[in-house]
């Protein structure tokens, strides 16, 4: 066990390990999105109250169980990075943070856009809109401030101590819909209990979920191997690396 | 086949909402991609000249090598 987090502490181990992995994961996560995506969009049947509008659900929820899922693990990563000092733990976790924004992004438009036929409305200050709101700047904290210093070990801590203090937005997300009723719905996704939608609605969005969850993992490993690159330029394996593809 | 088509597109009237929420994830997460491997490529290419430079040109090798020069 201590073997093992020892080895993936070490990035020339990671970097080589991750090679084969990757591809794998990028295959999978485009199939099941491919897939998703036309299930969702042609064969899931209307609803209906929604009528078609519902289809946003398909991109809304996985979008909005990223931004919150990568936030976690961002702060987790930074956590590591703080108590065992693991390089690549910041490394992962500056890898994914444009991700993280994004898809927070993603998630309150096409969650705005959503609003407009079913509400009647694009935006309210509703403790959920507002709590996925302030998780975008948080976001664009983290991210600013990694780059805000001239020293990257400085902007590193700066970042992994804003996700771990922010962090503590991500269960006021996940309960504001029961704590404040107001107007966004409960969960209509969970593992846990039986499905609220029937199957043929309930299997694209599944799809679409693990989909984007596997586009998190791949995307993640490839920009991190990446910066496992930019940050170990100088050193010997690295260099060895580079003479082989030259 | 073509009526067919277009009232799919139209999504009964929820068109222009399915089809902007579904444009700006696809457009966010292809940008996503495209992006990683545009990274990538550029940080592979500015290594592989710094590694030639310093293979190359002896007046350079020192710059790179001698933490002193």
């Amino acid at each position: 066990m201590w073997g093992l987090i020892h080895k993936l502490g070490s990035p020339k181990w990671f970097y080589y390990r991750s090679a084969a992995l990757q591809p794998w994961c990028w295959g999978a996560a485009v199939v099941l999105l491919l897939v998703g995506s036309v299930w969702g969009l042609v064969f899931a049947p209307a609803d209906y109250q929604q009528g078609n509008s519902f289809r946003i659900i398909y991109v809304h929820v996985p979008a909005a169980f990223l931004a919150q899922s990568v936030f976690v693990a961002m702060a987790i990563s930074g956590f590591v990075f703080m108590v065992w000092k693991i390089k690549i733990a910041d490394m992962a976790a500056a890898a994914m943070a444009p991700l993280g924004a994004s898809m927070t992004f993603v998630a309150l438009f096409s969650g705005a856009v959503w609003g407009v036929p079913t509400w009647g409305t694009w935006w309210i200050w509703d403790a959920r809109l507002t709590s996925m709101l302030i998780l975008l700047f948080l976001y664009i904290g983290v991210m600013s401030l990694r780059g805000a210093f001239s020293r990257r070990d400085s902007g590193a801590r700066a970042a992994s101590v804003l996700a771990m203090v922010g962090v503590i937005n991500i269960p006021i997300i996940k309960y504001s819909v029961d704590w404040w009723y107001t107007l966004h719905q409960p969960a209509s996704f969970t593992l846990t209990s039986r499905p609220a939608m029937p199957l043929e609605m309930w299997l694209p969005l599944l799809m679409m979920v693990v989909g984007f969850y596997g586009f998190f993992i791949a995307l993640t490993l490839t920009r991190t191997r990446s910066e496992i690159l930019r940050r170990e330029a100088n050193t010997r394996w690295v260099k060895a690396l580079i003479e082989e593809i030259n | 086949m073509v009526a067919a088509l277009a009232e799919w597109v139209s999504m009964g009237e929820h068109g222009v909402y399915v089809w902007s929420a579904w444009g700006i994830t696809a457009m966010f997460m292809l940008g996503l991609m495209l992006h990683a491997r545009f990274e990538r490529r550029l940080l592979l290419k500015h290594l592989k000249r710094v590694a030639r430079r310093r293979a190359t040109s002896p007046q350079q090798r020192g710059h790179y090598d001698d933490p002193k020069a």
